[in-house]
């Protein structure tokens, strides 16, 4: 759903430390650097994919308590979670279509930018 | 001296790694904001039911409106007579 998932389903090993403060020993072989190129990718991947859910997460949030719970009693009644789920919903599907209009309009200006500059 | 982690041709490779996937990072957060911005304009209601396609036509009209205005702006400042 965020657009991006892992090529493996192993969890990550352990992030290697900070290449510029690792006086490490003797060059590492060259499939343990790969490995270890594959590694440092994933991570990335996976915290790039984890920061794009915990945003999505803070606006659902402000947007569906805004909205779903205008008088907070003392409880979180079975209306308001129904409101809130509906709510929730409603903003990944507009996530999907805002998503969905930015990546062809930035094809569209990209393809026209190219044209342009074939015909000078 | 320490010896690099990995050798000139894998740092080039993760370099330019890094750099897209910070593109992608800008662009994500463009469309937490816009998605935010759009959700305030056209999702008006609370009911929550399935989008109208009102609804719809609104949220992607309000995407490339903006880019619109953003083009036209700085087209205008472009064009505005030098003193």
């Amino acid at each position: 759903m965020f657009g991006r998932s892992s090529s493996s389903s192993t969890p990550p090993p352990p992030p290697p430390a900070p290449s510029s403060s690792a006086p490490f020993a003797p060059a590492p072989s060259s499939s343990s650097m790969q490995a270890q190129k594959e590694a440092l990718m994933d991570q990335v991947r996976q915290e790039t994919a984890l920061s794009n859910a915990q945003a999505l997460i803070d606006k659902i949030q402000d947007k569906c308590y805004a909205r779903c719970i205008t008088k907070p009693s003392t409880s979180l009644g079975s209306s308001d979670e129904a409101c809130l789920g509906r709510c929730m919903d409603r903003y990944m599907e507009a996530f999907n279509i805002v998503t969905r209009t930015y990546v062809e309009r930035l094809a569209r200006e990209r393809q026209a930018e190219a044209t342009r500059f074939q015909q000078e | 001296m320490s010896t690099p982690r990995f050798d000139e041709a894998t740092q080039k490779e993760l370099q330019q790694f890094l750099d897209r996937e910070q593109a992608n990072m800008r662009m994500q957060s463009t469309i937490h904001t816009f998605t935010e911005m759009c959700w305030d304009k056209c999702i008006t209601g609370s009911s929550f039911g399935r989008f109208s396609s009102k609804e719809e036509q609104c949220l992607s009209s309000c995407v490339e409106r903006f880019l619109d205005t953003s083009l036209f702006i700085v087209k205008r400042i472009r064009n505005l007579p030098r003193e």
